[in-house]
């Protein structure tokens, strides 16, 4: 499990690299929490696109992180162009209140008309 | 008519989660699986195992035993732990039931591996252990 942190205009993008299981989601939840606390960003996209497999250990990282940049005000977006991951995903209905596109140019796009609107 | 088996037993370690799926995810490949069927099948034997290991054994270290069979093409795959067993499996199937709530596991396993495999059974006897025998027909979907 390989995780890269990346920040553009104040937004923390966090891309997933390998396989996210119970043994993966041990390593990077704390890595993740911790960069969002210093980043002090209102944006967090945890982007999957590189991510080869995920199983639900990845849906309690992604609640998990979910609540963690809620309870400071920001937001959480995903990237996850792959089929099998967006089955689980969506399994647990997790795009009712997570904002989930198959590119990151997308999400970027998303959030720059959020900012715009406010 | 196709028929073979393969076993494999392994340490409680969460590292060997990915061993166990790539293994029985390649059992599969025998039966000319399209891709999404190999990723539910890993997916579900995901879940068992990481079940057998922050259920089954929690903070102790115990064997797990995996047994994957294909009769013609529907293969059936068994995750069996020693460990402390499941006082109440039709609780412990139901969606978000967890009793880990501190490290975020979203109480979703039973219902991936019911949603990913066309049947799931679930054995537990307290004190003794469990033992999940999950099947999925392959190639019924391949156009």
């Amino acid at each position: 499990m390989q995780i890269i942190f990346q920040s553009r205009d104040n937004i923390l993008i966090v891309k997933l690299i390998g396989e996210l299981d119970h043994h993966g989601a041990e390593q990077i939840r704390e890595k993740i929490d911790n960069k969002i606390i210093s980043s002090n960003s209102k944006s967090l996209i945890l982007d999957l696109s590189e991510l080869k497999f995920m199983d639900s250990s990845g849906i309690g990282i992604i609640i998990g992180r979910y609540k963690v940049i809620s309870s400071v005000g920001g937001k959480l977006y995903i990237v996850c162009p792959s089929k099998s991951i967006n089955k689980l995903i969506r399994m647990c209905s997790i795009e009712k209140i997570i904002v989930i596109k198959d590119t990151l140019d997308e999400i970027i796009e998303t959030i720059t008309k959020e900012k715009v609107q406010k | 008519m196709r028929e073979n088996c393969v076993n494999i037993d392994f340490l409680s370690k969460s590292e060997n989660e990915f061993l166990s799926r790539a293994f029985v995810g390649s059992f599969a490949l025998l039966a000319d699986p399209t891709a999404a069927e190999v990723a539910d099948i890993k997916t579900a034997v995901s879940e068992a195992v990481t079940n057998a290991i922050v259920h089954g054994y929690k903070d102790t270290t115990g064997v797990i035993y995996i047994s994957c069979r294909l009769f013609g093409d529907e293969l059936t795959v068994s995750v069996k732990d020693n460990g402390k067993g499941i006082d109440d499996v039709k609780k412990a199937m139901e969606p978000l039931y967890t009793t880990s709530k501190d490290a975020e596991r979203s109480g979703m396993g039973f219902t991936v591996m019911e949603t990913f495999m066309d049947s799931v059974k679930v054995d537990s006897i307290v004190g003794v252990g469990t033992k999940i025998t999950m099947t999925k027909r392959i190639g019924r979907n391949r156009i």
